[in-house]
């Protein structure tokens, strides 16, 4: 992995990439008309972070090549993936990668609560929602971003709990993936996680 | 006197259910692969005539633990009242007490990277409750008995798949079961 | 409110545009789906305690205690204040916690394309309800009666308030459901033609036994609660008998094990009534007093019965009956316990009637510690308040139709004018579950719609066009008893639904809603309502004085358990049956209505074909039941696979070493799976213990044939499954 450009990342790419993560998550892009797709492509082509890093560039490379087939069963894919009915083959919670058998709703979702609660947040629906769903902690995040005196709980956040587990998430659907634009949100994460991680690494500013 | 407390199993009574193990597991919140109670099966001519037969062991709280021994950094202690205990907070999971132990007891938590094992569930013992599997197993096959005051007439200290006591001199004791009449076809 | 503080953002430019191409506005703005300001009075660890009940289809339908720390469930146990419960759970029961949070749920609706294709898109609850109120109306129109809608429901969930579904379906019009039982339908029919219905004794009463027969009963894996009270029993002199063609764990415990010849119970139990009649071991006062047609029944057993027959028929030796049969006649109070799985033969009602018969001439019937107890339902008298709304007005057709539920798949497919259209399946899983399943398949491929209802992906579920994620018993309200002890148990809502689970009540309010939109008066089922409630119409003033409990509310606040009173936990006390003359009838015109012997006799069992010499057994296994719990990791990490028992003797005959793979076939089906070499089964018998195994395409059903059971037309509407006449053979795979 060759990141050339890491400091080029700005804050805004980093918003743009949270909130496109928090959108797919939350399945917004499940409906986006085959025509729009072209425009998102447009958008992640003109992100310089992505165009820098291998995994960008591949993800890049998967949504240019899309096909309709790959447009048809995106909504399939995606379900396999974090949705169900079935067996979730890259669960979308935190506490089945932190806790070894994958239960949901425990220790690790109860301190992700907490952070929620230090910023005078809860999810709309606790308890019958796991805090620790991606969705949740993506928009967390993006509660965070651009406040400088966030710096520190964004950090301990990150560290604590999103970049603890979402290589391993991302190892799953890698594994699991058959469909070219959950491939390419997979590479995504993969190459937008290891920015984040050089970011803290480097000491930069987070927020 | 201080106290010698060891476990009592019931052969006998045991109807391999694995309840103890999965309130244990669940109480504790165990990983799936976590057992710090498990209940084997035993062979079928345990007794003579074929049945089916399980034995449920945890720790076995030995008299001279080889867990104790053989831990670098003193995580172990053995209580008054013959608990042996595990500190998870001072354990490094060097997994040394794993191998010196006959049983196997000390199981390796891959994910905490400590070692984890029956702890008699001491703390409810001092607040005066029961250990889990004491309590929840379904035919109350399981006992904690104070050896120093009592020793049943009808316990043995050894049954098979269990290692040679005379190593720990564990404190676990069993009562085997009696064989029944049985007229067999086969 | 996150609105607010993105848009205060300098830098929320850049993602403006990736928010408008998505026409959804900055992200975070959906309230509804994501964080919101945290409500004031939230606290941090607190703790609270509620009831349930297990509502599985089991004897022990036990009473828990499940603590709720923070909105989340930390620990699942036994109620304490149910003496049978004991405050301990089975295995299956401890697994709860599990159950409720594996990642692995049900969690929203969601339509398939493609059925059995693995494409799933998920909608709405709205979109669900639309899509099949729609089909429902449709078919409606064309056929001019609901009539092609069939109900397929039966034991995944007992809840009182669970019979919404049923009452959902009769509130549309007229419906095909799938009727009868796979459990006890032999044996509860001949207990009433003996008695007038199943009625057994309290299970607590075990310790009142002087003397304990399981007849082909395994409690220690299937009623643990019960085992215990056995267990007492037995250590305080009880003596415990388990007849039985396996050595069951149950059997282990025993302290006389009788291994009788399958399907020739009867014949061991007449050759017992031969050994006491001849003897003058029986209560004449009781028999002259409580019975009819004794004579009749003796002048049969003098006639055609023989110790030499019944020794020669069951496999057990002349002295062994003689022995039992005396130690039986002499105990004071004797008591028997008939489990499902000996009924489940071709013979299997006729063979439940000469056990009947065993008690009945030894005066066992009616008497603390003693019964011939089989099932019963003293303590089912709710309202089904669920279930009394009846058809629309100018609904088609006349009644409900029904199919077999244990010949489902060949029946449905059978059924026309109208033919079958829309299944609607809840809390059961018949493609697993069902004999043939190949056939259960075909039924499913001529649907227009198939609804499937369920708590985790199984084979049903994966078959299915829609399936609608249901609540675990914690997430919703309903009060439950047993068929087997006499407590009633209340079940609280102890924390909210995970994700979008609704109750099958919900369900049924929903569907009534959305039908009514697309059509007012469609559907008589009430659209709204709070499950409390609707919980507090279940109690009449009959079941509330029968267990001394004002309200649910009450029994909540009380315990969350009650017992019922004495005065029906010994069945028969007052020795007033429920048959048409009043009496015990060892002679039954009733049976004869229904096409049987009027007399217990012995008929004969079904014979293996030539090719398919060896018998294959299916019972319960001690970590599901049916298809419930097996699949669950805390268990797969104890036993992760099926296996198949085989006798070291029938292992040699066809080389096969612990471990090795066995192909198991016959004219329905095949699978193949490993040995585990045994002498707990006989050589000319092999077992598979049933339920669902993960990661396997096969299930215990698939060598089982839609055989009959001999019984089952009187008091459950369609005779059972006989899953125990399966033959098969066996080879290295």
């Amino acid at each position: 992995m060759i990141y050339t450009e890491i400091n080029n990342i700005n804050q805004e790419e980093r918003l743009f990439m949270y909130q496109l993560f928090l959108h797919y998550y939350r399945g917004d892009l499940l409906k986006l008309p085959s025509a729009e797709w072209g425009k998102l492509l447009e958008m992640l082509e003109r992100q310089h972070s992505l165009q820098s890093n291998d995994w960008g560039r591949k993800a890049i490379q998967q949504l240019q090549n899309l096909t309709d087939q790959a447009l048809e069963t995106f909504e399939f894919d995606f379900n396999r993936l974090f949705v169900g009915p079935n067996k979730l083959l890259a669960s979308p919670f935190e506490s089945s990668y932190q806790n070894f058998e994958g239960t949901v709703m425990q220790a690790e979702t109860l301190k992700v609560r907490r952070f929620y609660y230090y910023e005078g947040l809860q999810v709309a629906n606790e308890g019958g929602l796991p805090d620790d769903h991606i969705q949740f902690e993506l928009e967390f995040i993006l509660h965070l971003l651009g406040s400088e005196d966030k710096n520190k709980v964004l950090q301990l956040f990150l560290e604590k709990h999103l970049l603890k587990w979402v290589d391993q998430h991302w190892a799953r659907i890698e594994e699991h993936s058959q469909n070219q634009i959950t491939l390419a949100f997979g590479y995504l994460l993969k190459g937008f996680i290891l920015l984040e991680k050089s970011l803290i690494e480097g000491e930069g500013p987070l927020c | 006197m201080a106290k010698k407390l060891g476990f009592l199993v019931n052969i006998e009574r045991c109807i391999g259910c694995h309840a103890c193990e999965i309130s244990c597991k669940s109480f504790y919140q165990l990983e799936p692969n976590m057992r710090r109670r498990r209940v084997t099966e035993l062979p079928e001519n345990l007794v003579g005539t074929p049945v089916r037969a399980f034995v449920s062991t945890a720790c076995n709280h030995c008299d001279e633990p080889a867990c104790k021994k053989a831990c670098p950094v003193g995580a172990y202690t053995k209580r008054e009242d013959g608990i042996v205990v595990h500190d998870q907070n001072m354990c490094i999971g060097c997994q040394m007490c794993g191998k010196a132990c006959p049983y196997g007891v000390p199981q390796y938590n891959p994910v905490k990277k400590k070692m984890d094992k029956c702890s008699m569930c001491y703390d409810r013992l001092d607040e005066g409750q029961l250990p889990i599997c004491v309590e929840k197993c379904p035919l109350e096959a399981i006992q904690i008995v104070d050896y120093n005051e009592v020793q049943p007439s009808n316990a043995v200290s050894v049954v098979p798949t269990f290692a040679d006591p005379s190593i720990t001199h564990p404190t676990t004791h069993f009562i085997l079961p009696k064989p029944g009449k049985q007229t067999r076809r086969f | 409110m996150l609105k607010e503080s993105i848009s205060r953002r300098t830098f929320i430019k850049g993602s403006v545009s990736l928010s408008a191409l998505l026409g959804l506005g900055a992200a975070g703005t959906k309230a509804t789906k994501g964080l919101i300001p945290k409500a004031a009075a939230k606290t941090n660890g607190k703790v609270e305690q509620f009831y349930n009940a297990c509502p599985r289809n089991c004897y022990d339908t036990c009473s828990i205690l499940t603590t709720v720390e923070d909105g989340r469930i930390t620990f699942i146990t036994g109620n304490e204040k149910n003496t049978y419960t004991k405050g301990r759970l089975c295995v299956k029961g401890n697994t709860y916690p599990r159950v409720v949070y594996s990642p692995d749920r049900i969690k929203y609706p969601m339509r398939q394309k493609g059925r059995g294709s693995g494409n799933w898109e998920r909608i709405s609850w709205d979109e669900a309800y639309t899509i099949i109120a729609k089909k429902i109306l449709e078919i409606k129109k064309e056929y001019g009666s609901t009539l092609p809608i069939c109900l397929n429901k039966y034991s995944g969930n007992f809840n009182i308030l669970n019979y919404a579904t049923e009452g959902m379906l009769s509130s549309i019009g007229y419906t095909t459901r799938a009727q009868g039982t796979p459990c006890d339908p032999a044996g509860s029919d001949a207990q009433g033609f003996d008695m007038g219905v199943a009625y057994n004794n309290d299970p607590e009463q075990f310790l009142d036994a002087d003397y304990i027969i399981l007849w082909g009963a395994n409690p220690s894996w299937t009623s643990a609660h019960s085992m215990y009270f056995i267990e007492q029993a037995k250590e305080k002199g009880t003596k415990l008998v388990v007849i039985d063609p396996l050595i069951t764990q149950t059997a282990s415990k025993a302290d006389e094990y009788i291994q009788v010849k399958a399907s020739t119970d009867g014949a061991l139990a007449l050759g017992m009534i031969r050994y006491i009649i001849d003897n003058q071991l029986y209560d004449k006062v009781w028999v002259s007093q409580n019975s009819i047609g004794f004579k009749e029944f003796s002048s049969y057993v003098k006639k055609n019965i023989t110790l030499e027959w019944a020794a020669e028929k069951t496999g057990v030796p002349k002295p062994v009956i003689e022995r039992i049969a005396r130690e039986y006649a002499t105990a004071k109070p004797a008591n028997i316990w008939i489990g499902f799985g000996m009924q489940r033969h071709v013979n299997g009602g006729a063979m439940v009637r000469a056990i009947d018969a065993l008690a009945a001439i030894t005066g066992n019937i009616g008497k603390k510690g003693g019964g011939v107890n089989y099932i019963g339902g003293e303590t089912w008298g709710f309202n089904y308040h669920t279930m009394s709304f009846g058809a629309p007005e100018g609904s088609g057709g006349e009644k409900d139709r029904f199919v077999n539920m244990n010949n489902f798949g060949a029946q449905v497919l059978a059924a026309n004018e109208p033919p079958i259209k829309m299944m609607w399946i809840a809390c059961r899983n018949p493609l697993a579950q069902d004999p043939e399943p190949a056939v259960v398949k075909k039924a499913f491929d001529q649907m227009d719609l198939v609804v499937t209802a369920d708590l985790y992906m199984n084979q049903t579920v994966e078959y299915s066009d829609i399936v609608l994620p249901v609540t675990t018993p914690f997430e919703s309200a309903g009060i439950n008893v047993s068929y087997w002890h006499y407590w009633m148990n209340v079940n609280e809502q102890a924390i909210k639904p995970l994700y979008e689970t609704k109750s099958d009540l919900e369900i049924a309010m929903g569907l009534s809603k959305k039908l009514n939109q697309l059509e007012l008066g469609s559907c008589t089922f009430p659209v709204s309502g709070d499950p409390l409630e609707w919980v507090e119409k279940e109690l009449n003033d009959d079941i509330k004085e029968l267990f001394g409990v004002k309200s649910w509310d009450d029994l909540r606040k009380n315990g969350g358990t009650a017992k019922a009173n004495e005065s029906i936990t010994v069945a028969w006390q007052d020795l007033k049956f429920r048959t048409p003359s009043g009496k015990y009838e060892f002679y039954s015109k009733k049976a004869v209505e229904y096409g049987h012997h009027p007399l217990p006799v012995f008929t004969e069992e079904y014979k293996a074909p030539k090719e398919y010499p060896i018998r294959c057994m299916s019972p319960h296994w001690k970590f599901g039941i049916h298809s419930q719990f097996q699949h669950q990791d805390w268990l797969m990490a104890i036993q992760d696979h099926p296996f198949l028992e085989i006798h070291p003797d029938l292992a040699k005959k066809k080389s096969i070493k612990d471990g090795n793979m066995v192909k198991i076939i016959n004219e329905t089906g095949y699978m193949t799976l490993p040995a585990k070499i045994t002498k707990m089964v006989p050589a000319d018998t092999v077992v598979m213990y049933e339920g669902w195994w993960k990661g396997v395409n096969y299930t215990e059903n698939f060598t089982v044939k839609a055989l009959q059971e001999d019984m089952g037309e009187y008091q459950k509407g369609q005779r059972g499954i006989a899953f125990h006449d399966n033959f098969v053979n066996i080879e290295k795979a």
